[in-house]
């Protein structure tokens, strides 16, 4: 006790793990108050509550046991989900058996079945009969509906599910796939703030769109992306070492990180762009990771350029492609090993370079620590993470990953600089971005005053730069030009603005369309391609004017 | 359902150990046959929520295909007996018919 007098209040935190039933917790929270300690958290377990939409702190309401427990007996029908009250909520429990005895109560359970003091009619354990239960499917909805006073008590063990965070995350687009909206939820890996994860094995996390405000995405929320499941170990990273060879290099040599630093720096802001962005809204839907819109981001990179590197090892005059290796590898051996070439333009290209820094910090460990290669202007996949390998060749790459996958029906996207090693009469690699822009503010789904507020975004392309942006805000009838903010680069994301001044109340439309010094405009309707590529249609959102 | 009846209880701070372990998240994947399988085969590479990702839109040919290409290009030691169930469980829990999926 004099330990906690002796300390100040903001010093002091209050954690509640699994094991606390509710009334303790309300009793260790009522102490915590009363010392002026406001540090309390009881979400050990992840559930999925006291956040909004927008990532703001959620109002009380949205989580209070509204009626309170003597409310309780005033309800003729109860229906559990994911809770075990006599478990997690004693004093609740005794209530409801209370309840039970004094008249007709019904009282059903979706989740695991639990032992309670009171008969209890097992639903399901599933979210499918949550769902049944809603669209009215479910006999137990008709229960429901003749019940004078129904009460839903929800346990957070509802609360841990993907689908919760489904439902909690407005924000994931109503575009993508349902079972996207299903398996996507907030996680939190190495170096990152939460991020919305689609798978962890290898780990894919995008990008939440609130990040696309600014022009440079912070690193501990750039995106992440791998393609095979065996990461390399973060100790080992800390001595990795970058070889370069080949038959058409000059010699081999081995260079450290001291030895990268050594030579002239080099800094660009560019956008790093998965080739397969957007993929989750293409329509019809295509396999493939299900990504919306963030799996992309900005960021400052410096470090030497590619060519004064492949000069330490020498370039013979028949070399025609550099070849790329990284850290990461595939959980079998049989599984190709994922590997990238560029073609010498490109490898010895004023902008292309090895990144030993992230916006002036060294990179996250999941975007490629200690190096990576920098390909301005073209899709991430060439963007090798944990680079350790670069073979100088005078044949053309024969891997999975450039022959077989990464590829977009041959002259459907028109490019400046051909990769004609690897192109063929029916397809070519994916390389350079496509014009495009984003929204990030407001979001979609979201409520907007009708005294008028302010669009943010970005727009991007392969480097020639952004020439214009245009919103509209009735659906695509008319258009405006935004206004556009200086330009950090022109690899780099250019953020617009436009002021909408005051609206009338009602449903609104928001589209956005870039065009490019390059004179591209985004199309009205994606040039379909297998694998779901360079989705650049312009994005389309609606809000609630109010 | 009567109106002003219906009252949307939450419980905030209500966890308890079994519930942790039990939840309603711990069977990512639709029972049903198959469903080990798919388990055993397809976890050796990837996690699981690959398959509910990419739902439901994907035909019979296309979850086929998908099958095959983790067979072929990626070496999955999956023999065609197993392969045959791994598409019939994927099929019936996370395909669609090729009309409802336009491909």
């Amino acid at each position: 006790m004099t330990k906690v007098k002796s300390t100040s209040p903001d010093r002091m935190a209050a954690i509640v793990g699994d094991l606390a039933a509710a009334e303790e917790i309300k009793a260790l929270k009522d102490l915590m108050m009363a010392l002026g300690v406001k540090n309390l958290d009881c979400r050990q377990d992840g559930a999925k509550i006291g956040v909004t939409a927008s990532g703001a702190k959620a109002p009380r309401q949205t989580y209070l046991f509204n009626t309170g427990i003597a409310g309780v007996e005033l309800a003729d029908a109860i229906l559990l989900v994911g809770a075990n009250p006599r478990w997690d909520a004693p004093v609740l429990n005794a209530r409801i058996r209370k309840t039970w005895l004094a008249g007709p109560l019904k009282v059903a359970n979706i989740g695991p079945i639990v032992d309670l003091t009171y008969p209890v009619e097992q639903l399901g354990a599933d979210i499918a009969t949550l769902e049944a239960i809603a669209n009215g499917s479910h006999a137990f909805t008709q229960l429901l509906k003749d019940a004078k006073r129904p009460m839903i008590i929800l346990g957070s063990g509802a609360l841990l599910t993907n689908q919760a965070a489904a439902a909690t995350f407005p924000w994931l687009s109503p575009d993508l796939p349902d079972g996207t909206r299903g398996v996507a939820h907030l996680a939190r890996v190495p170096d990152k703030q939460p991020l919305i994860q689609l798978s962890d094995r290898p780990p894919n996390l995008e990008t939440p769109i609130q990040a696309f405000k600014s022009a440079v995405t912070p690193n501990d929320q750039f995106y992440v992306r791998y393609h095979l499941s065996g990461l390399p170990e973060p100790k080992s990273l800390d001595s990795l070492t970058l070889a370069i060879g080949g038959d058409a290099a000059e010699k081999t040599v081995t260079l450290t990180m001291q030895d990268l630093n050594d030579l002239p720096q080099n800094e660009l802001i560019a956008v790093c762009q998965c080739s397969g962005n957007r993929r989750g809204l293409v329509s019809p839907h295509v396999p493939g990771v299900q990504w919306g819109n963030g799996a992309m981001g900005c960021a400052s990179w410096h470090g030497p350029k590619l060519r004064d590197v492949l000069a330490r090892a020498g370039i013979k005059s028949n070399a025609v492609e550099v070849w790329f290796g990284g850290a990461d590898e595939p959980e079998l051996p049989v599984t190709p090993e994922f590997r990238k070439s560029l073609p010498m333009s490109k490898a010895l290209a004023d902008e292309t370079m090895i990144a030993t820094s992230m916006n002036n910090s060294p990179l996250p460990l999941l975007n490629g620590y200690p190096i990576r290669l920098i390909v301005p202007g073209w899709t991430s996949t060439y963007w090798m993470k944990h680079l350790n390998q670069i073979t100088i060749s005078s044949t053309p790459i024969d891997n999975f990953w450039v022959t077989k996958a990464y590829r977009v029906p041959a002259g459907m996207f028109p490019v400046e600089q051909p990769f004609q090693t690897q192109n063929n009469d029916t397809s070519w690699p994916i390389t350079e971005i496509v014009v495009n822009s984003l929204i990030a503010a407001p979001i979609g789904g979201e409520q907007v005053e009708r005294s008028g507020f302010t669009i943010r975004g970005v727009a991007w392309d392969r480097g020639t730069g952004i020439a214009r942006v245009d919103i509209s805000l009735d659906g695509g009838k008319s258009w405006q030009g935004a206004l556009l903010d200086r330009e950090l680069g022109r690899y780099a994301f250019r953020t617009f603005s436009l002021d909408t001044g005051a609206i009338p109340r009602g449903a609104m439309e928001i589209h956005v369309k870039a065009t490019s010094n390059g004179h591209e405009t985004q199309p009205d309707v994606l040039k379909a391609n297998p694998a779901g590529y360079h989705n650049n249609v312009p994005q389309r959102i609606n809000v609630t004017v109010v | 359902m009567k109106a002003r009846a219906l009252a949307l209880l939450l419980a905030c701070c209500v966890a308890s150990p079994m519930l942790a372990q039990s939840s309603l998240a711990q069977s990512l994947l639709a029972p049903g046959d198959g469903e080990d399988a798919v388990e055993t085969s397809c976890s050796i590479c990837h996690s699981l929520s690959y398959i509910p990702m990419n739902s439901r839109f994907m035909t019979a040919k296309v979850w086929t295909a998908e099958v095959d290409k983790m067979r072929n290009a990626f070496g999955a030691p999956i023999d065609d007996d197993n392969a045959k169930q791994i598409v019939s469980y994927l099929v019936a829990h996370y395909g669609v018919q090729p009309e409802a999926g336009g491909k």
